[in-house]
């Protein structure tokens, strides 16, 4: 389950916390644009410092930062050794066997891993800002314009929320169903992998059936409550832009269109 | 003479198996309640009760006969949201009637479902966590709190909407002694002072006790209806259809049949005690 | 002595901001052959401890012991013992995986190896102490039973494995009135007639009053008051003030004997009440 941290909400009372759900996807999408645009190593410093600077003013800690970035490590380190290998041209550095590492490989290497890190540490840095019921409501209403060819804005916001609510809860009961199992001499710990997926049935059985008839339940308990769908709904929290969010806003729209133009 | 809340006539339901048989869950069921009552309503499982609960609220449409919510037929489609406002259900397992990551967007669920503005939204949250004691836990994750914390989560929910009648599925059947009183405590306080009108389908005998009103419920009808004194004197055999009287109007009852001169519809132990020490 | 716990600390996610202490220093011993229940209410630890007497949970600092052998010893085989102690948990219908009822009450002694024949038999002892006839029931699915079935089957399940002890986790939750009481009555054949040590966790006690030999009492993780159920219930106090409650008939017989009559305490039961009510009448008068 730890793996899950990617993303995983950290409150607080930042800056880039106050801001305006919609705005700040808004944002990742055109620093990831930028992202792609940018063309020299002077575009990615430029780029990282100020990436740099927006973590500081969050207070996240380091740790988190971090933990973001390790489910991607084996990604970048696999990007950056291909194209030491594999990309040939310029003057050659190393020399191995049949094995050489050349200037372009260690160029676009460089490069291609720089553009991973930053993408990375951009989207790590947003969700550990934004809650994901923040981002459900984001989604949808940016996701509003698309209703009419069919995009299930709401259902899909809908859908995020009810799985965040149920996660600890179905968490716990798979804890209770694997101590049920033990207690009648299931084995969860030893034997080769295929074994051990074998062993898992008595416990994934329980926990899907359990989950359906908690999906049925609740299903009536929401029609109860006049759960309609969509329409007509009003939200507790209507989502609202403040001049902090235009400012956010035109400060990456200004940075994206700075790289189109100066080409760095 | 108080208004009828709700109207069933000549109610029938039945249920689609599988093997494309039906299950006749109630049969042929009239039923007036007033408005402000308290009903209890008991029966062995199986016996039409929760069926009964969900026909209330238009959650299910009887396949013969009519149930009026305060003069809305829940048969009519329009007329759904009208009475589901009006009748709120509270069911069995707390979780699996939560729908939101935090207490006070939870109580929201069903405002902003029936459009209200969001101001207003706000100050119904405060009042209902207020009502239900638990205004403290406004920001908390639904599943950190106790079960009886979450069974009055969902009468907040329930009461924000400002329902005339609320009918709650054993309310309390998953609940440790202190929740269950917690909300039992609830729903009698929301009887007394708000007037809503209270539908209890429960398990527990001592909870019957305290209604205006128990109904009894064998294989989809009444059985039997009536003041908790009377239901539970003696003079009906529970235990055939189901159920069990009781200790204290047992005892009572024992003790008559022993020749002591105690009055009939002793429900109370103090009441009891005093009739025993006299 | 059968199972001894000794002073049994369970910490849950310890040096985390969620840490919590679920028992702190709990010693108590249950004889063979003994009917336990074990009160409390949610969260007073009394579940936290019956996982560890069959080893599903490791005590941050303590000991069991079962017959003389430390639980946590190396040589302790886990999964034999937990044939030997077994636990049913709350609401047990929901561990029913199997297509078939055989196959599920058939996977706790297959799990000890047992095979064929003897399996069989097994089955069939276990489904039989619940009431459901082997033919009509072996080879239906448990997901087609009624709730009151699938709970059965999941009892069968455990005393499939013929155990010494077991542990039940407040298995009458959301029961109705009638099946509570078979299922009461079954409980207590298999301690008098099956000789099957039973510890049974509760917050009921209307239920544990007329069955428990000797109560358990927990609150906020620890044991607060132990001995038998007429001595605990004196302590009416004490119960209420932690979440609990003592019977009905109890109740009203303490209020009795304070209005100065002299009258037995002692009493669980309406039959017993209603004898009692009538003897104290009599020699009042006589």
């Amino acid at each position: 389950m730890r793996s899950l941290t990617l993303g995983h909400y950290l409150p607080g009372n930042s800056l880039l916390h106050r801001m305006d759900p919609r705005v700040k996807l808004v944002s990742l999408l055109v620093l990831i644009i930028a992202l792609f645009v940018i063309e020299t190593f002077l575009g990615f410093m430029l780029f990282g410092s100020f990436i740099f600077m927006i973590f500081l003013s969050t207070r996240l800690p380091w740790r988190y930062f971090f933990r973001g970035l390790r489910p991607v490590f084996l990604i970048v380190l696999i990007t950056l050794i291909l194209h030491f290998l594999f990309t040939k041209g310029g003057q050659v550095y190393v020399r191995w066997g049949p094995l050489t590492v050349e200037e372009a490989g260690i160029y676009l290497g460089s490069f291609m891993t720089l553009r991973l890190v930053l993408l990375v540490t951009t989207t790590v840095m947003i969700t550990l800002t934004t809650s994901p019921i923040a981002f459900a409501d984001g989604i949808e209403y940016l996701l509003r314009p698309f209703r009419r060819m069919g995009v299930p804005g709401h259902e899909i916001a809908m859908m995020m929320t009810i799985a965040l609510r149920f996660i600890p809860t179905l968490m716990e009961e798979g804890d209770k169903i694997r101590k049920a199992q033990m207690a009648r001499g299931a084995d969860f710990e030893t034997g080769n992998i295929f074994r051990r997926a074998r062993n898992l049935v008595p416990l994934l059985v329980p926990l899907f059936v359990s989950a359906f008839r908690r999906a049925d339940e609740l299903a009536v308990a929401m029609e109860a409550r006049c759960y309609r769908g969509g329409q007509g709904r009003t939200r507790l929290r209507e989502l609202q832009a403040r001049p902090l969010d235009y400012y956010g806003l035109t400060t990456v729209t200004a940075i994206l269109v700075f790289i189109i133009l100066t080409g760095v | 003479m108080r208004s009828v809340l709700l109207d069933l006539k000549d109610v029938t339901f039945d249920y689609i198996l599988e093997n494309k048989q039906s299950l006749r869950a109630v049969n042929d069921l009239s039923l007036q309640v007033e408005e402000g009552e308290y009903i209890a309503l008991i029966g062995p499982n199986g016996s039409g009760k929760s069926t009964l609960a969900r026909l209330l609220n238009a959650l299910l449409i009887p396949l013969f006969g009519e149930i009026q919510v305060d003069g809305f037929a829940t048969r009519v489609e329009e007329h759904r949201w009208e009475i589901r406002r009006r009748v709120g259900m509270v069911f069995q397992n707390p979780d699996n009637q939560i729908v939101a990551t935090t207490v006070q967007e939870d109580v929201a669920f069903g405002l902003e479902n029936l459009g209200v503005e969001t101001s207003e939204i706000l100050q119904r949250i405060t009042e209902s966590l207020n009502r239900v004691g638990l205004s403290a836990y406004a920001e908390h994750a639904p599943h950190l709190l106790s079960g009886g914390q979450k069974q009055r989560l969902a009468i907040a929910g329930v009461i924000a909407m400002r329902p005339r009648c609320l009918v709650l599925d054993e309310p309390t059947a998953m609940l440790d002694p202190r929740g269950r009183k917690e909300v039992l405590d609830t729903i009698h306080s929301m009887n007394r002072q708000e007037n809503i009108t209270v539908v209890h389908i429960t398990h527990f005998m001592e909870e019957a006790l305290q209604a205006d009103r128990v109904i009894v419920m064998h294989r989809g009808e009444i059985a039997a209806m009536g003041k908790p004194e009377t239901i539970f004197n003696g003079s009906i055999d529970l235990h055939l259809l189901g159920l069990e009287v009781p200790p204290i109007p047992r005892l009572a009852e024992m003790l008559r049949a022993e020749g002591l001169t105690i009055p009939t519809g002793i429900l109370d132990t103090d009441d009891l005690v005093s009739y025993l020490c006299s | 002595m059968f199972i001894e716990v000794k002073n049994l600390t369970h910490v849950y996610m310890p040096g985390t901001p969620f840490q919590v202490n679920a028992l702190t220093d709990v010693s108590l011993d249950i004889e063979r052959g003994e009917f336990i229940g074990v009160i409390g209410e949610t969260g007073s630890g009394k579940s936290t401890l019956v996982q560890h007497l069959n080893g599903l949970l490791k005590p941050t600092s303590g000991e069991i012991w079962i017959e003389g052998n430390n639980l946590w010893s190396s040589k302790t085989d886990l999964r034999r013992l937990r044939s030997r102690i077994a636990l049913l948990f709350q609401y047990p219908e929901h561990q029913l995986f199997e297509e078939t009822v055989f196959k599920d009450v058939a996977f706790g002694p297959r799990n000890m190896g047992v095979e064929g024949r003897e399996l069989e038999e097994r089955v069939r002892y276990g489904l039989e102490w619940v009431e459901l006839d082997y033919h009509t029931y072996s080879q239906r699915s448990p997901f087609s039973l009624s709730g009151g079935e699938k709970r059965r089957v999941a009892m069968a399940g455990i005393l499939s494995m013929y155990p010494e002890a077991i542990i039940l986790d407040e298995p009458t939750a959301s029961m109705d009135p009638v099946s509570r009481k078979h299922f009461l009555a079954r409980i207590k054949r298999l301690h008098q007639e099956g000789k099957v040590t039973v510890i049974f966790v509760t917050h009921n006690m209307e239920d544990i009053a007329l069955l428990a030999e000797r109560l358990f009492v927990f609150a906020s993780g620890r044991l607060v008051l132990q001995g038998q159920p007429a001595e605990i219930f004196q302590s009416k106090e004490t119960l209420e003030a932690i979440g609990l409650g003592i019977p009905v008939l109890t109740d009203l017989m303490q209020k009795i004997c304070r209005k100065g009559k002299t009258i037995r305490t002692d009493i669980f039961s309406v039959e017993d009440a209603c004898r009692e009510i009538i003897r104290s009448r009599r020699e009042g008068v006589g």
